[in-house]
């Protein structure tokens, strides 16, 4: 289906160029996002009444013509190939909450250790809304006042379909980080940690390398092995029962930020785990 | 001698050889190893090594390496440029393993420690692999990005890490590339992490399918170079730079848990006294300290911080983050964070039953510590439904003692240990608890299997098997009945009676000596004896594998000699090493001297037909493990009455064709003897009780995955103790040390070990006596004297070694049948760390021996000759004494004749004689002195049928009067007749050995 334009020309409906290594959906087909808060995002969307450009932008996603999301204190930007060969400019405005708001809701979160640890452990708890709507905000956007969308394609309505894309996709990584949804309405994961008395300024978990240890001269304690531990190896793997490390691993990780490869990273994952503890097996067996 | 070395250095492991070595010599010894790999003159480069030194020369990094110890404080560090053969991983993998598990990569070749420990770390890389303790990372290599995988150890990984870093000896981070103006500034722990990403990033590399993938976006390449050869990622920096932070924000979590001073954990408590409430409860777990576990609560109140040295908001911001991600996995523990402080939650039994079956494991696969009752851990043996089955036999065989008799039993079942009727059982199926305290004990109950086993008991209320069977079903060979393991076996009456007595609970029955055994057994002799006929009766093979010097060679004859009283008629086979063969000729003819023996042996030997006809005429036939392949058809003709293997360690390797003959032989009884702690190597076991027991312990490769590997790589006690039970009733070891054997044994214990001639000393001898006979019969006087005693001299160095004789520092091995023997009784006292002196007349024969026991071992050897200053020999005695010090020390007789106290010898060797009692009992002393705790073995070497027997034997004679007749020297020699003097230096036909 093409459209009219002002002037009765008639547009036959544009084709994408194919994007080469975009950003795809997780989501194969229905709706997007797992969690109840993804689906909340994705429910102000879906509120706006856009219609087919809903859908289009749901194929966008799952196409990966989305090339790039960032998403800074109160603002998302992202690049989307569209029909033009320059990827299209998107960006995205939230109200951020007022620090007075903020601090309202860290006060009333303290109580109670479900708040710090489920979002410390990648999860939006659900009595977050009844706080927020305590302070008089809400989590979400709700009315469309709240959001401020541009896009540099020729389309007029907005939201268009780039956006939507966006959209989606974002509902995708607030699955995987719920902490994003705090920084899109100007908090980030470390301020507000700090604001709800769970730690001090923020530092980067890094492991620190030891310093130089100067070459002892002495024959005696330069050729001298320590002592050895026994289980140098550790536990048999259990080759036949419980699902090998692989899979565990890969869900240790969780999803990647924005995946762009063609495959799914988790296949990718657990069968270089499997093959790498079989092939290790036999390498300390000796074999 | 050199010895190798590693060191790690950026990319590659450097193997290096001390003292410097020329490329050809280092690829020479690399190779040796037998790694597969091939090298060129061109893969040798140069770096540079800093080196403990003094006076400009590398100091020796053990006194193996040629060139005196340095003591520590006479040194400093200095570059000295060698040749390396830098290895890449695979490489590196290949080498490792060739070193695994040995001293040596050939005579002469030693390997350093530093490569047991590479060894070591290389095996760390393979569990962290195993168990998935890395990630796929994006980081800058020269100028560029490569996508690598990395070690990331969590939890026990973690604590092995720091273990292994902390025992990297300095010498493997102490190579460079640079230049020589500054040494390499290194730590161990980057060390360490280096080479595990190097060997882990190659192995999942490798592993990987190399599958064609598209590469359509950046993460594309990136998985792309993950899982081929090359690692490198070819795109825009800055793009790269944003991947590589993204990588590092996905592995966020994993990454704060392994650098975290501690983990979540979660303890399963059982109800107190008659309550019915469970409790899990949540802790914090040291991640190098496992034993470090404080309880949450101390957490919340931010007072454990210290123990952990973390400061108390990271503490709590970890529990917190670690207790979202266990809600994610466990409900229960997300009900309890409606707490401001949750410190764990309670639950019923089925709640109980349900953590210890599925949230367990989904926990701790979740990286999460978790801590569960004994009795649950435990349960392989302890809390599984087991079968028993109980045998009511007469007291007494009907028809004599034989594992064919079929006997009866009943089936019964046991839970946790405990016997359990029908009823009993019903009854617990019906309570539809999951866990349930049975006398004091909590057990596991499942219904299903519980309905399984009153099937079983319905069906199979009593079975019949032949004692064999049973005995399988009691040491546990047998597994299973049914849909049951079988747990055990109860036994009264005759049956009941073998069982004790085979696992040795019960002592048998004693045999006396047999009557025409010369010499009399001591009671542990009488004990062994008695047990191999216990076994031979029941048609079981045994091995004996008593401590060297405790008599292994009179308990075996008694057992024939026995044997042939009763009226057995048909021939023993005796295999033994080439070297002892006259050994056990001798010791036959002193013990049992009514037993006809055959020597198979040499080339004269019979084949075939004469073979066999001769065989049937001796009570034993004495042949060598070369020849048991050899002449595999001519000794299969014959159906022996038994089959005995002496230093069956010759056996170990199931796969040699020696092995494979000896497990093809037909015969009666099978016994196998060995000085060796065979139990401890069990790799060897197999081999050996195929050989006792045939098909006892199964297939070698089952073998392999039920006990070797489990075993052997991953220390696992319960696969060694079952194995142990297994094997336990047919190995008899008695140690010397053992309190009941020093009571039965001598202080000091005099042996002669009979040796052999090589044909090269046959014809050396030969050529000596030829060359001077005629000289010293027209000879007269100081003239003859002086001809005669050279004539003793030149004999005595051919009967110790042709290179000793010829002087031309010429090979060693194989080329003495006294320097063969020496070295396979060393072998066994090295095994059960004995010290040893060795004692010799020659200090050029002192040369030799250090030399080969050196290169053989791989092993420091003390020398003091006549040449040894005072103050080096004081240091020697006191090296000696020193029980991490050297344990072989090699005397010249005159010099260590006097003055010397080493009392931690338990075996004295004399490898040659002086003829001359009173000088070697005076040397034997230094080794047994007032204030010995344990006894002494004295072992002197005599050539079978050279000179060195006849002058034994002719000391013996004369034992009595000997200090009178022989003097102090060895002059009286000289006085011999011409008539006694061609008797003495006559060649007898047996003393060659091949």
């Amino acid at each position: 289906m093409g459209r009219w334009d002002f002037y009765d020309r008639y547009f036959p409906p544009s084709r994408p160029r194919t994007a080469k290594g975009g950003i795809r959906a997780q989501s194969k087909r229905g709706g997007f996002g797992e969690s109840w808060w993804a689906k909340r995002w994705i429910t102000v969307l879906e509120s706006f009444n856009i219609g087919a450009r809903l859908q289009r932008g749901r194929r966008y996603a799952r196409d990966g013509q989305v090339l790039s999301i960032e998403i800074e204190k109160g603002r998302i930007t992202a690049r989307v190939q569209g029909s033009r060969p320059k990827p299209y400019e998107i960006a995205i405005k939230v109200k951020a909450l007022s620090a007075t708001v903020w601090k309202k809701v860290a006060d009333s979160v303290a109580g109670q250790a479900v708040f710090a640890s489920k979002l410390l452990g990648g999860e939006m708890p659900h009595e977050m809304e009844e706080v927020l709507r305590a302070a008089g905000v809400s989590l979400f956007p709700e009315r469309y006042n709240d959001l401020t969308t541009d896009c540099s394609c020729p389309d007029w309505s907005n939201p268009c379909k780039h956006i939507a894309a966006v959209y989606y996709l974002l509902g995708e990584e607030f699955d995987r980080d719920p902490f994003l949804i705090f920084r899109m309405r100007g908090m980030d994961r470390e301020e507000f940690m700090t604001l709800i008395g769970e730690r001090g300024p923020a530092r980067r978990p890094d492991a620190l390398s030891p310093p130089p240890e100067p070459l002892p001269a002495a024959p005696g304690r330069f050729w001298k092995v320590g002592a050895l531990p026994d289980d140098i190896a550790g536990e048999a793997p259990d080759l036949r029962g419980a699902p090998l490390a692989g899979a565990a691993v890969a869900r240790r990780l969780g999803r990647f930020p924005f995946w762009r490869g063609s495959g799914t990273l988790q296949d990718f994952l657990e069968g270089a785990y499997n093959a790498a503890a079989t092939k290790a097996a036999e390498m300390i067996e000796g074999k | 001698m050199i010895v190798l070395h590693a060191a790690f250095r950026e990319d590659r492991l450097l193997v290096w050889a001390e003292p410097e070595a020329k490329k050809a010599a280092l690829l020479a010894a690399v190779t040796q190893l037998g790694t597969g790999l091939k090298f060129k003159l061109r893969d040798a480069h140069e770096a540079v090594a800093w080196l403990p030194t003094q006076d400009g020369q590398p100091a020796p990094s053990s006194a193996l390496a040629d060139g005196a110890a340095v003591p520590d404080q006479d040194c400093y560090l200095a570059p000295h440029v060698v040749e390396t053969l830098p290895l890449c991983a695979r490489q590196t993998i290949a080498f490792l393993t060739a070193c695994a598990g040995k001293r040596i990569a050939a005579p002469g070749v030693l390997l350093g420690d530093d490569l047991s420990y590479w060894t070591a770390a290389m095996c760390f890389c393979g569990g962290l692999a195993v168990r998935g303790q890395f990630l796929p990372t994006l980081v800058r290599e020269n100028d560029g990005w490569a996508a690598r995988w990395m070690p990331a150890p969590t939890g026990a990984d973690a604590a092995r890490l720091e273990a292994l870093a902390k025992a990297m000896p300095p010498c493997a981070r102490a190579l460079t590339w640079e230049t020589k103006d500054q040494e390499p500034e290194t730590a161990a722990e980057t060390t360490l992490l280096a080479f595990s990403s190097f060997i882990l990033d190659h192995l999942v590399r490798s592993a990987s399918a190399a599958e064609s993938r598209t590469k359509e976006s950046l993460h594309d390449l990136w998985l792309a170079a993950l899982a081929s050869p090359d690692a490198s990622v070819a795109a825009a920096d800055s793009e790269l730079a944003a991947l590589a932070a993204r990588i590092e924000e996905w592995q966020r979590p994993i990454r704060v848990a392994s650098l975290a001073p501690f983990r979540l954990a979660f303890r399963l408590h059982e109800p107190e006294n008659g309550t019915d409430g469970w409790q899990v409860k949540y802790l914090l777990q040291g991640t190098k300290d496992p034993s470090l576990l404080v309880p949450a609560a101390d957490a919340w109140n931010r007072k454990c911080a210290a123990a952990f040295g973390s400061d108390a908001g990271a503490l709590r911001e970890q529990l917190l983050a670690s207790l979202g991600q266990a809600a994610a996995i466990c409900p229960r523990v997300e009900a309890s964070l409606k707490q401001a402080a949750p410190e764990g939650y309670p639950l019923d039994a089925t709640g109980a039953h349900q953590f210890l079956r599925e949230t367990a494991a989904a926990l701790e696969q979740g990286g999460f510590g978790v801590m569960l009752p004994s009795w649950w851990t435990r349960r392989g043996t302890q809390t599984r439904l087991q079968a028993h089955a109980r045998v009511k036999s007469p007291a007494a065989a009907s028809a004599g003692l034989s594992l064919e008799a079929l006997v009866e039993f009943d089936w019964e079942v046991a839970l946790g240990g405990e016997k359990m009727s029908r009823a009993e059982l019903a009854a617990l199926a019906r309570l539809k608890q999951p866990l349930v305290k049975l006398r004091g004990q909590w057990v596991e109950v499942d219904a299903a299997q519980i309905q399984a086993a009153l099937d079983f008991l319905k069906h199979n209320p009593s079975g019949r098997a032949t004692a064999r069977e049973v005995m399988r079903m009691a040491i546990g060979v047998e597994g299973h009945a049914g849909p049951l393991e079988i747990g055990g076996v109860e036994a009264t009456g005759w049956v009941g009676d073998l069982l004790t007595r085979l696992e040795g609970r019960t002592p048998f029955a004693e045999l006396p000596q047999p009557e025409a055994l010369h010499g009399v057994l001591r009671p542990y002799q009488l004990r062994g004896y008695s047990w191999l006929d216990f076994l031979k009766r029941l048609g079981l093979g045994a091995c004996l594998a008593d401590d060297m010097g405790l008599g292994k060679t009179v308990q075996t004859l008694a057992l024939i000699q026995r044997d042939r009283a009763e009226g057995e008629g048909g021939p023993v086979l005796l295999v033994c090493p080439t070297s002892v063969v006259n050994n056990w000729r001798k010791e036959a003819a002193r013990f049992t001297p009514e037993l006809p023996v055959l020597v198979h042996h040499g080339i004269a030997r019979n084949r075939g037909a004469a073979f066999q006809k001769a065989a049937a005429e001796h009570a034993i036939v004495l042949s060598s493990y070369a020849l048991l392949h050899r002449d595999q058809e001519t000794l299969s003709r014959v159906d022996w009455t038994g089959v005995i293997l002496d230093e069956a360690q010759n056996i170990k390797n199931a796969g040699t064709k020696q092995a494979r003959a000896a497990r093809a032989l037909a015969g009666g009884y099978r016994i196998a003897l060995t000085g060796t702690p065979v139990e401890n190597n069990v790799g060897d076991l197999w081999s050996l009780m195929d050989f006792l027991n045939p098909s006892f312990l199964g297939s070698e490769s089952g073998f392999r995955k039920r006990f070797f590997i489990p075993i052997q790589v991953y220390a696992d006690r319960g696969a060694s103790d079952r194995l142990r039970r297994i094997t336990a009733p047919f190995i008899l070891r008695r140690l010397k040390t053992d309190k009941s054997i020093i009571a039965d044994l001598p202080d000091k214990q005099e042996m002669k070990v009979f040796c052999n001639l090589t044909r090269e000393q046959a014809s050396l001898y030969e050529a000596v006596v030829r060359d001077t006979q005629a000289a010293i019969e027209s000879a007269e006087g100081i003239e003859r004297k002086g001809l005669v005693l050279a004539t003793l001299m030149k004999l005595k160095q051919v009967c110790n070694h042709p290179a000793q004789f010829l002087k031309d520092n010429s090979a060693l091995d194989g080329r003495s049948g006294k320097l063969t023997r020496i070295a396979e009784m060393l072998e066994e006292a090295l095994e059960e760390n004995d010290r040893s002196l060795i004692f010799t007349q020659f200090t050029e024969m002192g040369d030799i021996l250090q030399r080969h026991i050196r290169e053989s071992f791989g092993i420091e050897v003390l020398y003091l000759h006549g040449g040894t200053p005072r103050k080096q020999r004081d240091r020697m005695v006191d090296r000696f004494a020193d029980p991490a010090g050297p344990r072989v020390f090699l005397l010249s007789l005159k010099a260590g004749g006097t003055g010397l106290n080493l009392t931690q010898a338990s075996h004295v060797f004399h490898f040659d004689r002086w003829w001359n009692p009173a000088v070697e009992n005076q040397a034997t002393d230094r080794a047994f002195r007032i204030g010995q705790t344990k006894n002494v073995h004295v072992h002197k070497f005599v050539c079978a049928g050279t000179l060195e027997e006849k002058i034994d034997e002719m000391i013996e004679r004369k034992k009595d009067v000997a200090g009178r007749v022989v003097g102090t020297g060895e002059a009286w020699l000289s006085e011999l007749s011409n008539a006694q003097l061609r008797d003495l230096f006559a060649l007898r036909k047996d003393a060659v050995g091949e």
